[in-house]
Order: structure tokens, then C-alpha cells, then sequence
């Protein structure tokens, strides 16, 4: 792991750890029956290995295991605590901060042997016996080991790397032992440290008698040296007498090791002697130790520095004795840091929050004021402010790798369990993130982790018969992007089953089974994140019990994040998470709507859109009663805020509200604010185009602002069932504002028409392939870009041909008299901004040939360059290149390609004549009532139709063949059927039938035949099967006003 | 009227005026008296929650007494914020005038008649008569209880 702040977290955290553990370890010795005590060193150890293992240190791990296993059977009453157990723990913890300290330095645990100290204490664990003769030996001794204790941190420290060292010469010799230490670095210790004891040995400073007798262990004459010495630390000794009688050590190590000990306890005047010889050995450092520590023995520092310079690093740094001598100004990472609690960052937070808050009506109320000091200095506070706001935030920013650091666990544990390989691959643990959206991210995680693992990745057998690696790989990659951290979480497992899911939601019911087939892929994986929803045939103890994904959903966007997951079969998974960086501060954009403002937080923010022209306004469709707004080929649900908000009933309130308000608040600017906002309603439509759950959708609002930071405020627990607003904020000018919620916006006013926009999208899509072609006639003209159109030849009244001195003007539009009143010339270039100038434009032009058409009984002339042919063909019109409003789609022609011009469109676009949208709304909402079924198998047609319709306000319902029509006829209740007649499936004739045959009442409904085929014949075959009436397709106006006329019951 | 105790220790209300009556809550839970405030309306709210204003950086909701106890908002006439602090954060109870503190002893309190306004009988807690008229004594905690204060749909 080569994380620094995770290291140094770590590192941190375990400091801590040991310091309160060796306080907790002396207190428990006085009170063994404290049991709450016992648990927290027990839970303090088990973190520490927790931690250690997460990162990868394995003594530690080893070491801290042991040391738990321990604590765990005194903990469950299988034994008993005395000395030798406080002891032998002790020098495990001493050994684990020589561990961390090595750590810290040379990020590596360093050369310190374990197995000793791990063999003491698993003995201790099997010993009973021997412990408890042990601790009664150990008795009179016990108080002054603790006594000396504080002092004898290092003394502690000292033997315990004596005791490495010791081991490590029992290591060389037992070589077949199990270690998960590196052997060669072991090897060269315990062979220097071999030699040295040699060494030691030979110079006579340890005599072969002491050793011999205090191999024969006496505890007596421990306990007099260790009186003598004062400073020996005879809870070592005893452990090793254990370790000696339980036969794990050789008796002649013990002898030797309690003989150095000895020999270093005393006087250091023979080290002295000779302190450059032994320089190299790490016994060496180690015996010097108290004299680097006791500056009143008067030994001078430098020896121990040349030895530290002298000995090869690595083996210096094993021991935490020569670190201190050797770098004793070095701070340890623990003194640089402080930990805060927090709430006191939280307090901080919100301080700073309303200092941000402050900050920003001051700037505004300097920007008010013509003071050149006043702005300077708002300027100043403004730059001071920010940096201590980001400041503030960064304190509480944490690394995200201290939860996916985690995950190694989970996972290992996870592919142990099962027959699965599991690898993790971590990257961007870096990735810092908020505090308490770290906390928030964690569980949800562990679940997409979880289920990755289980659901996702295959077992072992199976992976290699699909021809992949039997080791599956989990990545999780955490990254900045775009003011968000992203976390995906790819596996290479066996991808999401469409099939199966859409069977389970069929049955969980959260779709019909009509609809499946039309749904994309990611609209059906999506659907796991429903409530209940669970594919996993079989229930296992990790994941598969079906409340996973959707409170998985609902947490993330709680937080104002996001999930996404994109899926192959047979490749994998990815599930991808968008987390805000923090919570307290959002930008967001401030909007007005009726003079009030709404902060809508930028990360819900799509885009602006800006209608100004009558033209671009007519891009806000209403389709059944809703509007939407068609936004490149897509048709984007839309708000009017101030309708959805009932915005007038409340402002009459607050206008009201406003008389009584102490006039110094009551500012001026919201009331000129208000008529502004009121103009710029009539000017033109302000958009904002949101997005929660991956669905668009548009607020139109008065009035954009700016973009500002603003302090997230929550609303009180009273308007909880509010969702639509997701807190307040105060404003520059002190007012509070609601921040909208775009998800509970979405949740509150959409969810239905969320599904008709699908329905109608839907039918766009699939225009294609089911259209089949239609003998149709057209004339072909060009334009003046060369190219060539089309227009249905029904809709043509006359070919004509203007001179240009006849053409006058009417404000900016062209008319020419013909049959004796005024008729608009349309000027297709310009309307369509096809980047040609129209015939009318060119002065040399004299002659204008026009298609006279006759639209909702007026006519007009539509301005050619030349009027080329009539075709009769079978057509397939492609909308898929539409790019603009007045071209229903591409035909071809021969060989040539025909845009197809939608007149309806273009002549609206005018702003001439009877408007589409004068209609009266009165009529509209009489027209609302009644429902219309409309039949075409061409999607142009269907959606031309339903348009005329729709104009009027009646409710329309779309099917696409006979068969479709009289399914939808059967299920639901029209008024009126408009229906064609070449059609796949079921077409007009047979509908009709299958509908007069039918038993209900519904036998009886009017049923308007539009075709292109209406000669006698056809309309007496029309009439036969069924029809009511029978038109000529593409003849709008009559069709529309046969409607109306039925409706008004005058046919 | 019966007697609820004999304790004559002394409770400070904070009177205040709702159209002709005078209501008082325990002064103690009233945290300060400030006058009409720029109110940002919570739209789809329910009717008596007239917005919510900005008390030194703190968000504070505003209820109408009036409206809560089923009277027309007097939206013309001067009005008065008391705050007063709930579990879930600042309240300004919003009601036409203050009047003044009234001691009570605790053991001149009364409970209301069965007959009292069945608008305004689940947020009262006490009354007190005095000679000039009935005070009655509300029960704050009622007041601003939050399945009170569900939004309409």
C-alpha cells in the first residue's frame, strides 16, 4: 500500500491505539474484574489488526492476532489475568510500536522477528498451568514492574529486541519453521545477531557460568538481579522461562538472551569500552540505548550516532532504540497531528456557512454603494472568506480509500466462502470526499460490492468454460470529474440478464409485459433498483434478499448523488456512483419566478434554454394538456413554475404580507423585479433543463440569475412531505429562498407525465419499422438552395406564377392579391433558415412561381425557385434526418432525395392568419373531454394527425395497425376513431368489421376513414365495412372540421 | 370549575392577541418578540404556514394562529412574530398583537370548558379568568406538532 495518507492514518491511529492500550493494560492489572475495560483493549487490539491487515502488515497482523486471541479467552473467562499475561502483552505492544515505527520511516515493517513473541503469547493461551505458576513467581516483582514501568518504556523496547534477536537465532536453526517474514532478511540478522552474541561472548563480557545459571532458571535469582539492576525488566525473563519450559525456545537461548540482559543492565562502562567494535551489530545500538537515554551517565551521543551511520540501515531502523538516538529531532507523526471531534468541525462549518452567507450581503450591498472603501474591503473579506470556507472543507475532506481499503477484506472473505477467484484492484484511494458522504457512501458500497461479488462474477468452473481467467477482477476506481467524485465499480462477471430481469419485474409487477419489448437496455436495468427487486435465484446470506439496490438508490441520491450501471452480457458489470464533494455549500443557480427566488443546486443543472422568438416558443408543445418542450428530436416535459407552484396565489398573499413589513426591509428592488420578470414573460421563455434519475425536464421560470454559493439550510421536519423542495438558503438581500429539488420536483408533478412522454417518444422511435409505403402523390419543386422538396399534392390548390410588381407588403410580409383578396407569400428560405435567399429577395427576379395552397380555408403561395414534376410513387418517408420544424422527413424519389415540407409547420411559423394556437380556450377545454383513437401505421402520419388534433385539445391516443387500434378501443373508452387504411396487421377495412362485430357498445363509435385511396368504389367498400366517414388523406382542414362537426353533433 | 392544584407558585405568560381574544403562552419557551419580517412563502404549503423568514441566519417557519384556528388571515393589518423554539427547530408564531406578561398563579388556572372553540380545543391547555376576560393558556408543544403541520397535498 503506497497510500501516504492512509498510511499516516494508520500510523496515527495506532499510536493512539498502543498509548491507550498500555494505560488500559495497567489499569485492568489493578481491577482484572473490569470487564467493560477488558472489551475496549480487546476492541482497540482487534482494530489495530484490522487496520494492519486492511494495509497489508502482516507481523503486525500476526503479532496483533495473537495478542487478541489472548485478550479474547480472558475476555470469554478462560482465563485468568496476572502479570505474566500483562507482561507478555505488554512486550507485544512494545514490539508493535517498534513495528509502526518502522513504518512510519521506511514504510516497511522492518526486520523485527515476531514468532517469538507470538509463541509466548500462544503458549500463554494453551499454558494454563504454567501461567498461573507464573504469575505466582512473578508476584513480588509485579509492583515494581509497574512502578518502573513509565520509565521503562525503552527498557521494554530494549529487550524486546533482544528477544527478536534471540528468536531470529532460533529462526536459522528451525529452519523448516512456518514465518511469513522475508527468510533472507531474517537469515542476515540472526546471523549477525548470532555473531554478535558470539562476539559477546568471547570478549568475556558475559561469563559462560552466568549463562549456565541462569539457563537453569531460577526466579530467585531473577528477582534479586532484577532488584540489583533496578532497571532490568524481569517480566521479559519470566516470559522466556515459559517459553524455555514449554520447550519452544532452546533452554541455551534463553540462557544466553537472560545473560546479555543481564550483561546490558549493568554498568555501561564495559559497552563503553568498546563501543566502536561492535558498531555494526544491531546488539550493539541496543545495548547502547541507556546511555543515549541517561544523559547523566555522562556517555556522549556520538557513539551511538556512529553506529547508527555504521550499521546498515535497514538493520538500524529495526530497532526502536537506535531511532531514537539516532533522529531524535525527527517528530513523529503522531505530534503533527491533532484529532477534532466532529462536531466542532461540523460547528465550524456552519460558522463559516453564515460567515459565507454574511459575506455575500455585504458584497451586495457594496456593489449597492458607491464607496471605493466599502468595496475594497468587501473584496478582501470576499477572498479571506473563501479561502477559509475551502480551508474549513478540506478539514473535513477525507480520503476515500479508507472505505474501499476495506473492501480487500470483504472481498478475500467473500471469495474464501464461495468457490469464486476474486481479485480487487484499488485506484484513486485518494480521492477525498466529505466526511459525513464518506460515512454515507459506505454501506451502499459494501452492497454494489457485495453484489458484484456474488451476483456478478462467476464461480471459478464457470468462468474458465466461458473462456475467461478463473480469477475474476473487481476494480473500483474513485476520480474527480467535473466537480463530482465518480466510484465505478466494474466486475468482469457475467453481466445483467436482460431476460431474466424483465421476467422478474414482469412478476414483481413493476412492468407489464406489453411493455417490455420497447424498453432499452438501460431502461431495464434500471429496473433492479426497484423496490424488491431481486434476480438471485437462490437467497444467499450475502446478498439476493431483494432490498438491496433500491435503498442502495435511495441513499446515494439522499445525498444528492447519482447511480448508473451499464451492463454486457458476458463481460461484466460497471455501476457507477456520482457523489457531490460536500453538502454544507452548493453552487447553485438562483432563478425568479413572480418574484420570488429558487435555488436550484448546479448539479441538478443540464442546461439553459432561452425561447425568444414566436418560432423558437413554438418548440413548447402541448400534448394531452402537458407541455413539453421539443429539445434536439427529444420532447422534454416542461413546468411553468409559476402554475405548478400556484406562484399568484401566493404572491397576492405576500404582496399583502409586504404592507405590514417594517419598510427598511421591504425592498423596492423585489416589487421592480416583479414587473420586469412580468415583461420578460411576455419577451420570451426562460428554461432550465434539470435531471434527476436520468430523466430531463424543464422549469420555466421568469427570470436566470446568477450562479451563487449558497448555504444549504434544511426546512423544518414540517414540510418533510415536501419533497420538492430540498432545504432553504438566504439570499444576498437576507431572504430566505427554497432550493428546489429536482428529483422531488420530478416525483411530485411528473410521474405521469414522465410515461406519456415515453409513450409518445416511444412511437417516434419505432417510425421505421413499421411503416410500410404508400402510394402517394407529390409535387416536386426546388427551392433557391437547389435543392429539391416536396409537398403532398392534395394540399396543392393551383400552380401560379406572380409578376414581382404586384407583390406588396404588409408590415414585413409579402402579399399579392389573387381571387380578390390579399394572400400571404411564404418565404420558405427564410422560415426554414435554409441559408439561401428566396426568388423574392433577388432584385433581377421579375417572375415568383408559387404553389398556391389552402390551408384551414385560406390561401397562400408558397415562393419556388421552379416547380419541376408530379410524382407518384410508393414512399417510405425516413424522419430520422429531420434536423428543424416544416420538414416532415427524407423520400426518395427515383434516385434523387426529397424533403418532404410540412406545410402546417411552416405556415404557422408565419405568424399570419387564424394561429393554431387562438384557438379558444374555452373550446380546447370542451374538446379536452373527448377522445379521439387514432390509427396510422405510418409514424409521420400518426404524429401529423394527432398534431392537428392535439391543436384543438382533444385527448389522443395512438395506435399503430388495426389489430394494435382495436385492442386500445376494447380497453379503454374514445369518443371517436380516426383510422387509415393501408395498414399491416390488420388494416382499415378489417378493423372496422372486427370493431361493427364486435358486442359492446363501443360497436357503435363514429369511425372516420382517412386514405389516399377515396374513389367511389373505395368509399363503398369503406362503407360496407364499417366507416362512418370516409376522407382524402392529407386533407387536414376537412378532417378537422368533419371532427368537429361530429363532436358538436351537427352530422 | 374544579381546581387542579394548590400551588401558588407563579407562571409567566406572554399574552398576546388574536382578534379579540388574548391567548398566552408560558414565557419560558418564548425565545424573543420581533416585528414583521420579509416572509418567503412555501408554496403548496398548508395554508396556515405563512413562509419561512431569516432570523440572523437562522431559517425560522412561520405559523398563522389565526389560520390554525380556522379565522381568515387579517393580511392587511400589522401582526407580530413570537419564536419560540421546538424540537425541530425555530417557530414564529405569528399572531396580531402582543400584549404583555401576565403571572398566573399555577393554581388560578382552570381547565377549558367543553364548549370552547373546537378549532382551537386541541392546542389549549388552560384558561385563566381574570376581570377583564379569559386569558386562555396554549400548549406550545401542540401548537407546533408536526402531524399538525402536514402539508396539503
Amino acid at each position: 500500500m503506497d497510500n501516504d495518507a492512509l498510511k499516516n492514518e494508520f500510523l496515527v491511529e495506532s499510536f493512539e491505539n498502543l498509548s491507550s492500550i498500555t494505560e488500559d493494560l495497567t489499569t485492568i492489572e489493578k481491577n482484572p474484574d473490569d470487564k467493560d475495560l477488558l472489551n475496549k483493549i480487546y476492541r482497540t487490539v482487534h482494530t489495530m489488526k484490522g487496520s494492519a491487515s486492511f494495509l497489508g502488515y502482516k507481523k503486525l497482523q500476526e503479532l496483533t492476532h495473537s495478542s487478541e486471541n489472548l485478550l479474547d479467552a480472558i475476555r470469554e473467562g478462560d482465563k485468568k489475568i496476572n502479570s505474566g499475561i500483562i507482561d507478555t502483552l505488554f512486550q507485544s505492544f512494545d514490539i508493535c510500536n517498534a513495528i509502526l515505527k518502522s513504518i512510519e520511516d521506511n514504510n516497511s515493517e522492518g526486520d523485527s522477528d515476531i514468532s517469538g513473541i507470538t509463541k509466548v503469547l500462544d503458549s500463554l493461551l494453551k499454558e494454563d498451568e504454567l501461567s498461573l505458576t507464573d504469575a505466582d513467581a512473578q508476584e513480588d516483582t509485579t509492583d515494581e514492574v509497574e512502578d518502573a514501568f513509565d520509565d521503562e518504556d525503552d527498557m521494554q523496547d530494549m529487550i524486546a529486541s533482544h528477544k527478536e534477536s534471540s528468536e531470529a537465532i532460533d529462526n536459522t536453526r528451525e529452519e523448516d519453521k512456518a514465518s511469513n517474514t522475508d527468510e533472507d532478511t531474517d537469515d542476515s540478522i540472526s546471523a549477525a545477531a548470532l555473531e554478535s552474541m558470539q562476539e559477546l561472548i568471547n570478549e568475556g563480557k558475559l561469563s559462560q557460568d552466568a549463562i549456565s545459571d541462569l539457563g537453569g532458571t531460577s526466579s530467585e535469582e531473577s528477582n534479586e538481579t532484577s532488584e540489583d539492576e533496578g532497571e532490568f525488566n524481569q517480566a521479559a525473563l519470566d516470559s522466556l522461562r515459559e517459553l524455555a519450559a514449554d520447550g519452544s525456545i532452546d533452554p541455551s537461548i534463553l540462557a544466553e538472551l537472560e545473560a546479555e540482559a543481564k550483561g546490558q543492565a549493568a554498568p555501561a562502562k564495559e559497552v563503553k569500552e568498546a563501543p566502536v567494535e561492535t558498531a555494526s551489530v544491531p546488539e550493539k545500538s541496543i545495548a547502547e540505548k541507556p546511555i543515549a537515554e541517561k544523559p547523566k551517565m555522562e556517555t556522549p551521543k556520538e557513539p551511538v550516532k556512529a553506529t547508527g551511520a555504521k550499521a546498515p540501515k535497514e538493520i538500524a531502523n529495526t530497532s526502536p532504540a537506535s531511532e531514537g538516538g539516532d533522529d531524535a529531532s525527527k517528530k513523529s507523526i503522531a505530534d503533527s497531528v491533532v484529532r477534532v471531534n466532529v462536531n466542532i468541525l461540523d460547528k465550524i462549518m456552519n460558522t463559516v456557512g453564515e460567515l459565507v452567507l454574511n459575506r455575500n450581503q455585504i458584497l451586495q450591498f457594496s456593489n449597492n454603494n458607491n464607496n471605493s472603501e466599502l468595496s475594497r474591503l468587501a473584496l478582501q473579506l470576499n477572498t479571506i472568506t473563501s479561502e477559509l470556507q475551502s480551508d474549513v472543507m478540506s478539514t473535513r475532506m477525507q480520503p476515500i480509500g479508507s472505505v474501499l481499503t476495506k473492501f480487500e477484506r470483504l472481498v478475500r472473505d467473500f471469495a474464501r466462502s464461495t468457490d469464486k477467484k476474486i481479485q480487487l484492484k484499488l485506484s484513486g484511494q485518494d480521492t477525498e470526499l466529505d466526511k459525513t458522504l464518506i460515512e454515507a457512501i459506505k454501506d451502499p458500497l459494501v452492497h454494489i460490492v457485495r453484489n458484484s461479488c456474488d451476483h456478478g462474477l462467476e464461480v471459478a468452473s464457470e468462468r474458465v468454460a466461458n473462456g475467461k481467467n478463473e480469477l475474476g477482477t473487481l476494480s473500483i476506481k474513485a476520480y474527480n470529474e467535473s466537480g463530482q467524485v465518480t466510484i465505478e465499480i466494474s466486475d468482469d462477471g457475467k453481466g445483467l440478464n436482460r431476460a431474466r430481469i424483465l421476467d422478474k419485474a414482469i412478476e414483481k409487477g413493476i412492468i407489464k409485459a406489453e411493455n417490455a419489448s420497447g424498453l432499452s437496455d438501460q431502461q431495464v436495468f434500471g429496473m433492479i433498483f426497484s423496490p424488491g427487486f431481486s434476480t438471485a435465484e437462490k437467497i444467499t446470506n450475502i446478498s439476493g434478499r431483494g432490498v438491496g439496490m433500491d435503498v442502495v438508490k435511495t441513499n446515494i441520491e439522499k445525498i444528492g448523488g447519482s447511480v448508473s450501471l451499464s451492463s454486457k452480457e458476458g463481460e461484466g458489470t460497471t455501476f457507477k456512483l456520482k457523489i457531490p464533494l460536500t453538502l454544507a455549500i452548493v453552487p447553485a443557480l438562483i432563478v425568479k419566478s413572480l418574484g420570488e427566488s429558487f435555488a436550484i443546486p448546479q448539479l441538478n443543472l443540464v442546461e439553459l434554454v432561452r425561447l425568444e422568438t414566436d418560432e423558437e416558443k413554438a418548440q413548447i408543445v402541448q400534448v394531452q394538456g402537458s407541455e413539453f418542450l421539443k429539445l434536439r428530436g427529444n420532447l422534454t416535459p416542461v413546468f411553468r413554475l409559476n402554475d405548478v407552484l400556484n406562484l399568484n396565489e401566493v404572491n397576492e398573499r405576500t404582496k399583502k404580507l409586504a404592507h405590514s413589513v417594517d419598510t427598511s426591509f421591504t425592498n423596492t428592488s423585489q416589487k421592480n423585479s416583479q414587473n420586469k420578470s412580468t415583461l420578460e414573460t411576455l419577451e420570451s421563455e426562460n428554461i432550465a433543463i434539470l435531471s434527476a434519475e436520468g430523466h430531463d425536464f424543464g422549469i420555466i421560470v421568469d427570470e436566470i440569475l446568477d450562479t451563487e454559493e449558497i448555504v444549504v439550510k434544511p426546512l423544518n421536519n414540517a414540510f418533510k412531505n415536501l419533497s420538492i423542495f430540498g432545504g432553504a438558503t438566504i439570499m444576498g438581500d437576507g431572504k430566505v429562498a427554497l432550493i428546489l429539488d429536482a428529483l422531488g420536483f420530478l416525483n411530485q408533478f411528473s410521474s405521469d407525465r414522465e410515461k406519456r412522454t415515453e409513450d409518445i417518444q416511444q412511437s417516434v422511435e419505432t417510425v421505421h419499422s413499421d411503416d410500410i409505403g404508400e402510394e402517394q402523390e407529390n409535387i416536386l419543386f426546388r427551392l433557391n438552395d437547389n435543392r429539391i422538396y416536396a409537398v403532398p399534392l392534395t394540399l396543392v390548390t393551383r400552380l401560379e406564377e406572380f409578376s414581382k410588381k404586384n407583390v406588396e407588403m404588409t408590415g414585413k410580409q409579402p402579399i399579392v392579391r389573387y381571387l380578390n383578396a390579399p394572400m400571404p407569400l411564404i418565404n420558405v428560405e427564410k422560415t426554414l433558415q435554409l441559408g439561401a435567399l428566396s426568388l423574392l429577395e433577388e432584385k433581377e427576379q421579375t417572375q415568383l412561381p408559387c404553389i398556391v395552397t389552402t390551408i384551414r380555408n385560406k390561401n397562400y403561395g408558397i415562393i419556388v425557385q421552379e416547380i419541376m414534376d408530379i410524382s407518384i410513387d410508393n414512399v417510405q418517408i425516413d424522419a430520422t434526418a429531420v434536423d428543424r420544424e416544416g420538414i416532415l422527413g427524407t423520400v426518395f424519389i427515383g434516385d434523387r432525395t426529397v424533403s418532404l415540407l410540412d406545410l402546417y409547420k411552416i405556415i404557422d411559423a408565419q405568424k399570419i392568419g387564424i394561429k393554431t394556437a387562438s384557438v379558444e380556450m374555452k373550446e380546447k377545454n370542451i374538446n379536452a373531454t373527448k377522445r379521439i383513437l387514432l390509427v396510422d401505421d405510418s409514424a409521420m402520419y400518426r404524429k401529423m394527425e394527432s398534431d392537428a388534433l392535439l391543436e384543438l385539445g382533444y385527448q389522443v391516443t395512438l395506435a399503430k395497425h388495426g389489430e394494435d387500434g382495436f385492442q386500445k378501443l376494447e380497453s379503454d373508452d374514445f369518443d371517436l376513431v380516426v383510422t387509415d387504411i393501408e395498414m399491416p396487421i390488420l388494416d382499415g377495412y378489417g378493423f372496422a368489421e372486427k370493431v361493427r362485430s364486435s358486442s359492446e357498445t363501443k360497436s357503435n363509435i363514429p369511425i372516420v376513414a382517412l386514405s389516399t385511396r377515396a374513389s367511389v368504389q373505395d368509399k363503398e367498400k369503406g362503407k360496407a365495412a364499417g366507416f362512418t366517414y370516409h376522407l382524402e388523406k392529407f386533407k387536414r382542414d376537412e378532417v378537422v372540421d368533419l371532427i368537429k362537426s361530429i363532436f358538436n353533433g351537427d352530422k | 370549575m374544579e381546581q387542579v392544584k394548590a400551588d401558588s407558585t407563579l407562571t409567566q405568560y406572554c399574552g398576546f392577541k388574536i382578534g379579540n381574544e388574548e391567548y398566552g403562552i408560558p414565557v419560558m419557551e418564548v425565545q424573543e418578540v420581533i416585528k414583521p419580517q420579509v416572509v418567503t412563502p412555501i408554496p403548496l404549503a398548508s395554508e396556515f404556514i405563512r413562509g419561512l423568514i431569516n432570523l440572523r441566519g437562522q431559517i425560522v417557519s412561520c405559523l398563522s394562529l389565526r389560520k390554525l384556528f380556522g379565522q381568515d388571515d387579517n393580511l392587511e393589518k400589522d401582526h407580530m412574530n413570537i419564536i419560540v423554539r421546538g424540537e425541530e427547530g425555530l417557530f414564529s408564531l405569528v399572531v396580531d398583537e402582543v400584549t404583555d406578561i401576565i403571572d398566573i398563579k399555577n393554581e388560578d388556572v382552570e381547565k377549558a370548558p367543553d364548549t370552547i372553540n373546537p378549532n382551537l380545543k386541541k392546542y389549549v391547555d388552560k384558561i385563566f379568568k381574570r376581570d377583564n376576560g379569559l386569558v386562555i393558556l396554549l400548549d406550545i408543544k401542540k401548537l407546533i406538532d408536526l402531524k399538525d403541520l402536514n402539508v396539503k397535498k
